[in-house]
């Protein structure tokens, strides 16, 4: 059993493909940029590039998974089309997973983990967990209404994202040596979460959707709309 | 060769299988017009998220209309430019990626040149011949050379004339799409009421945002003065506004074709149904004139299948980095 998982609703770019082999669940391979060039042009160039590295064909795959936001709404386009053309060309069942969610479980360990991304117009998407639960909801908000709400929690947060870095100064203004960066390493991993989750679904028979099934989870309403309202 | 093409430039969502470029085994487009309508105005954050949930159902009907299964397309052709950068790019990221699934050859096709390739469908080409390609993203005069040889003569330093007439069609209050509206209005206006500026450009460059500013400006004039705007009022305005933008296209392509020795002429886009423009174009050219069908007019996959089997013929595909281009330049 096979997966292959998309994440472009960050800064970074991500591919990895996890598979179970004699009833063990691994990552065969992940790739990551962060170089800051355009998604669309870097991004499935980077999935041949994956599969070939890993000696296989996306033929070879029996699902995919990929994170439907919240993040960039261009960047979340260019992966959701992507998994929606895979799916459909290859009669795959999808599996969607909160950026958020698929963060923090790349991210987890014995205190708070805080995902946290950059969503223009002074705000952040951020949500909270304590190792692979949810104790806040994915929301946006500005960084400094967080900072406050971390603040109160008085206790070890580790912040991930492509927000996280940007936000630490202002964040660790409150919080002092509670708050710290996860490492480089896994800070924008979400897609090999993802894969292993995706996998994990798969093995309990769990929920997938199909390819004109699969929905963004954009979080925000575009500005038209809410000036309509 | 069976071609699916796939078109997401603005708010069509379009897909279709076209056999070596001529033959039509499929043509689904879903207008997202109702969704924009209140908005008066393509509003591109959802146009982008328009495309993205209509784009497998339509595909998917585009392949199942055609009788085929998604193994047996030869290649896949996309439009990536010029357009709405965010609509255009869930078009570009799909088709690659279908491309990829499918390992088949992707096809990249400038929006202008399928607009110019729909006038195929009912008349077999003679060259060199003169395009006029207008609708609401774009104007511009093309010389067509060969199949595959196109010279931009000028385009619009501004406004799109599809753009003018949707930015007055709101003003007066006609709704969106704003082309067949004001035309609609226009029948029962005096074209002759009032002279709105057509502004001189140098070549063969076109300009309407001085005209439309000038409508908005008699509007607002007459607000301030606390007059009505009648019914009458503003179907004269629309007759009016329509000439001036009809004149100055029908000028300049005649002018072009001249200038140029051209003898044939077609006009495409979604403006090209406008009949006051055919009309013009009828009165001031005195060699053929070719148009699409009306529903060739506006934007559709047909006309992409049909280009991109040209250049496919030319050599012309792409690998997996191919970006969308929101100004996509149409050189050959
Ligand atoms: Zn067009």
């Amino acid at each position: 059993m096979r997966i292959i998982a998309i994440d472009t609703a960050t800064a970074a770019a991500c591919a990895a493909i996890a598979a179970v082999k004699d009833g063990k669940a691994g990552l065969l391979g992940h790739f990551t940029l962060t170089v800051g060039l355009t998604h669309s042009q870097r991004f499935l160039p980077l999935t041949e590039a994956l599969l070939a590295s890993c000696d296989l064909r996306l033929q070879d795959m029996d699902a995919i998974s990929v994170t439907i936001g919240p993040g960039s709404f261009t960047g979340l386009r260019i992966g959701m089309a992507t998994a929606k053309a895979w799916a459909q060309a290859l009669s795959l069942p999808v599996i969607a997973v909160k950026t958020t969610d698929a963060l923090a479980w790349a991210n987890s360990w014995q205190g708070l983990t805080c995902p946290l991304l950059d969503a223009r117009k002074g705000e952040v998407y951020c949500a909270l967990y304590h190792r692979s639960e949810e104790i806040w909801p994915t929301q946006a908000m500005p960084p400094a209404d967080l900072a406050v709400r971390l603040a109160k929690l008085g206790e070890d947060i580790r912040l991930c994202g492509d927000g996280a870095e940007i936000y630490l100064p202002q964040i660790a203004e409150l919080l002092g040596d509670k708050v710290s960066l996860a490492p480089p390493t896994s800070r924008f991993a979400a897609a090999q979460s993802a894969a292993l989750y995706g996998l994990e679904v798969l093995q309990r028979g769990g929920q997938t959707v199909s390819a004109q099934d699969l929905e963004p989870f954009y979080l925000r309403s575009s500005s038209a709309e809410v000036k309509k309202k | 060769m069976k071609i699916l093409a796939i078109e997401t430039s603005c708010d069509e969502t379009a897909a279709s299988v076209v056999e070596n470029g001529s033959q039509v085994l499929s043509d689904v487009i879903y207008s997202q017009i109702p969704v924009h309508n209140k908005y008066g105005g393509v509003v591109p954050e959802i146009a982008s998220r328009c495309h993205l949930q209509a784009i497998v159902p339509v595909v998917g009907k585009a392949v199942a209309d055609a009788g085929l299964e998604f193994k047996e397309i030869d290649a896949v052709a996309v439009a990536n430019g010029p357009g709405l950068i965010g609509s255009l790019l869930v078009g570009v990221s799909y088709a690659k990626a279908l491309a990829q699934a499918l390992n088949k050859p992707l096809i990249p096709v400038n929006h202008w040149q399928g607009h110019i390739s729909a006038v195929f469908i009912d008349w077999q080409p003679q060259y060199p011949f003169l395009a006029l390609v207008v609708s609401g993203s774009h104007s511009g005069v093309v010389e067509v050379l060969a199949r595959d040889s196109f010279h931009l003569l000028g385009q619009s330093r501004d406004d799109a004339a599809g753009e003018a007439f949707d930015k007055i069609a709101r003003a007066l209050g006609l709704g969106y799409p704003g082309g067949p509206a004001i035309s609609l209005a226009a029948e029962k206006g005096d074209k002759e009421k009032y002279a709105f500026p057509r502004a001189k450009m140098e070549g063969y460059d076109l300009s309407f945002s001085g005209l439309k500013s000038a409508v908005l400006n008699h509007l607002n004039r007459e607000k301030m003065q606390g007059r009505k705007i009648s019914e009458q009022d503003v179907c004269d305005i629309a007759a009016s506004a329509q000439e001036a933008i009809c004149d100055i296209l029908s000028a300049k392509a005649v002018s072009a074709a001249n200038e140029h020795g051209i003898t044939r002429l077609t006009l495409c886009g979604g403006v090209a149904a406008n009949k006051r423009l055919r009309e013009l174009l009828a009165e001031r050219f005195t060699g053929e004139l070719h148009y699409p069908s009306a529903h060739f007019c506006t934007d559709n996959a047909v006309m992409i299948g049909i280009a991109a089997y040209d250049l496919f013929l030319a050599g012309q595909t792409a690998d997996l980095s191919l970006n969308a281009s929101a100004r996509l330049p149409l050189y050959f």
